[in-house]
């Protein structure tokens, strides 16, 4: 039964094996070129080199777009090795050629679960792997390796996604039967779960921590009227702090209240002339900048004496355990789904 | 005598629609057993019943022994081999005869290395036969073998079908609506219509006990106890009906005549006193 298994993927699988060799192969010529441009910053890194800092980040621009394939690596090897696994079989009638041999239905899912998962974990794990190695002199040279997009181009959730997406692939076949509409299934859902956990559950896998600004001439802000009529001040974009991965900025006094309507129109009153819609530091409605700057200095001014930013973020030293709990989330996922495969071949099918 | 197939109350209900119900049958074992019925009468579900690609509904089938079986349009992997599909059989098989198959492939005149998608229709359904006989079966059910097939193909196959189980007398199930080629080969014989057995007999049982009585025009209703009317046709002089008949006819005013396999399978077929209503089933007699 492994033979057949392996027969059935093999030509596919010889294209991607062919794929990754070239990858591989140019990630540890650029690699090893990478590291000695890392070594020679580290050595003279304490008399102030800043050149070759310059130089060895923008190394290899074109290589590190193997980062994107990492990306959507996953949901090519779920919609090419996952939907056509049982679907392909449904869809041509084979399934009555292969579920009427000595072998039992249960040994042929189970068996062509475990070779079919094992490749891509072999695939996508060699990929991540060579990836991680490879991006290591950047990421110890200020890239942050929390933040989302590369974040799913290292370490172990690569693995863990391909994974997912095979499942999803492996359980879309048997249950809709055609290999098309599998195909497509596994693409938007796995799109669509990733983007989900990346977004909505990933930010709260661990409570965010956060960091107090003081508010200053320089940081930006803007302002709006609400509803009512009331000003509103607020960041004018999230504070990006090194190596962290940024939540949200918010405006706050030590008790962590945001200032009030009634405050701000105090504290603030030059911005009230101004009409809105308006921005900071933009003039509109025939009110020269130099007024909306000076209105906008001394509101900063009067706020900064209670209220101060409140930066949510995730520390880039979580980058592991975000990265475990992750994987962990999408190997449960694929352990389902295959769960559900195995059972709707062996139960439910014809 | 031991059976090949025994089924007993055996139904197949797909969503609202039964495929197959009330389904008792005993077919004897080293009989090559035909079964008949128009398209729809449920004798894929049947067979597919029998090789467990579908849970009964109700009631149980069993088979002793391994089964061998050749699916309708002869399912095989379009990209690969025919020598790929050998390795398939004996890596799928424990007891694979591979001696037999390569023997059967160069029998057949196949490039080992020609891609299943290459082949004609008869040498797929060649390839999925010796498939399903390399595993060395004791019961091969085949549905609808030779239904896509030319004349020479498939008389061909046939040939091939014979001579085997003449050599190996194994248990045959045979499905087909071409009730011409059945008759070639087949000495046991089940008609299934709407969903049910008909009839299951021995093909010379059946030509002994079936009879057109041909006659002035009279009501069938009269007629001895030991005829049963399975078709009947009156004209307003004359009346013909197919009977089944223990023993011999004796009334001087019936003009008797014996029948084909193929007449007594039209007559339960077309309607007689104890069909189903649902429709008048066609038979494709030939093509």
């Amino acid at each position: 039964m492994i033979w057949m298994a392996w027969r059935q993927l093999r030509t596919s699988a010889a294209v991607v094996g062919l794929a990754l060799v070239a990858l591989l192969v140019t990630l540890a010529v650029t690699g090893v070129h990478l590291n000695h441009e890392y070594s020679a910053y580290r050595a003279c890194r304490d008399i102030g080199c800043d050149g070759l800092l310059a130089q060895l980040q923008q190394s290899y621009p074109h290589v590190m777009l193997i980062g994107v394939l990492l990306l959507a690596g996953p949901a090519v090897l779920g919609i090419f090795w996952g939907a056509p696994l049982v679907g392909r079989e449904m869809e041509s009638g084979t399934y009555r050629l292969a579920w009427t041999q000595g072998v039992s239905r249960t040994r042929w899912i189970s068996t062509r679960v475990l070779v079919g998962a094992l490749t891509v974990l072999v695939t996508s794990g060699l990929l991540a792997f060579a990836f991680s190695w490879w991006s290591k002199p950047f990421d110890l040279t200020g890239t942050t390796r929390i933040d989302p997009t590369n974040f799913a181009q290292r370490g172990v959730v690569p693995v863990a996604y391909a994974l997912f997406a095979f499942g999803l692939g492996v359980a879309a076949g048997a249950l809709v039967r055609r290999t098309l509409a599998a195909m497509a299934v596994t693409l938007v859902g796995f799109v669509g779960i990733r983007m989900i956990v990346q977004y909505l559950v990933r930010p709260h896998l661990m409570t965010p921590l956060t960091k107090v600004v003081a508010l200053g001439p320089r940081m930006p802000l803007s302002f709006k009227r609400t509803l009512g009529g009331g000003l509103q001040l607020l960041p004018g974009h999230d504070i990006s702090l090194p190596h962290a991965w940024t939540l949200g900025t918010t405006l706050a006094d030590a008790s962590g209240h945001p200032p009030s309507s009634a405050f701000l129109n105090h504290a603030c009153t030059g911005l009230l002339h101004i009409p809105p819609p308006s921005h900071a530091l933009s003039g509109r409605g025939g009110v020269p900048p130099a007024q909306v700057m000076a209105a906008m200095q001394t509101c900063v001014q009067n706020v900064s004496a209670r209220y101060h930013l409140l930066v949510s973020y995730q520390p880039g030293s979580r980058f592991w355990a975000f990265q475990w709990i992750e994987s962990g989330i999408f190997v449960g996922l694929a352990v389902a789904l295959l769960g559900i495969a195995v059972y709707w071949v062996r139960r439910r099918l014809v | 005598m031991t059976s090949a197939l025994t089924a007993t109350g055996l139904g197949k209900r797909f969503g609202s629609k039964w495929a197959l119900r009330d389904c008792d049958l005993d077919i004897p074992e080293g009989r090559v057993a035909g079964l008949v019925g128009p398209n729809g009468a449920g004798k894929s579900t049947l067979l597919q019943l029998a090789v467990r690609l579908l849970e009964p509904t109700e009631g149980q089938v069993q088979v002793d022994g391994k089964i061998g079986f050749l699916a309708q349009d002869a399912p095989l992997y379009a990209s690969m081999s025919v020598a790929d599909h050998l390795r398939f059989g004996r890596h799928m098989n424990s007891d694979w005869d591979d001696a037999f198959a390569q023997r059967r492939i160069s029998d057949l005149g196949l490039d080992h290395r020609q891609r299943a998608e290459g082949l004609s229709g008869g040498q797929r359904a060649q390839l999925a036969l010796t498939l399903a006989l390399a595993k060395r079966p004791d019961l091969l059910l085949l549905d609808e073998p030779v239904a896509s097939l030319d004349p020479l193909a498939r008389r061909d196959f046939l040939a091939t079908l014979t001579s085997y189980v003449a050599e190996h007398g194994i248990s045959v199930v045979l499905s087909s609506h071409l009730l011409a080629d059945l008759e070639r080969v087949c000495d046991f014989l089940v008609l299934l219509s709407a969903a049910r057995v008909q009839l299951a007999a021995d093909v010379d049982t059946l030509l002994a006990d079936h009879r057109r009585i041909v006659g002035p025009r009279r009501d069938l209703a009269r007629l001895a106890s030991d005829l049963h009317v399975v078709w009947s046709s009156h004209t307003d002089k004359q009346t013909t009906a197919v009977v089944r008949v223990e023993g011999a006819i004796h009334d001087p005013a019936w003009q008797v005549e014996e029948l084909s396999l193929e007449d007594v399978v039209l007559a339960y077929m077309g309607g007689g006193p104890e069909a189903e209503p649902p429709a008048r089933p066609m038979l494709g007699v030939a093509r």
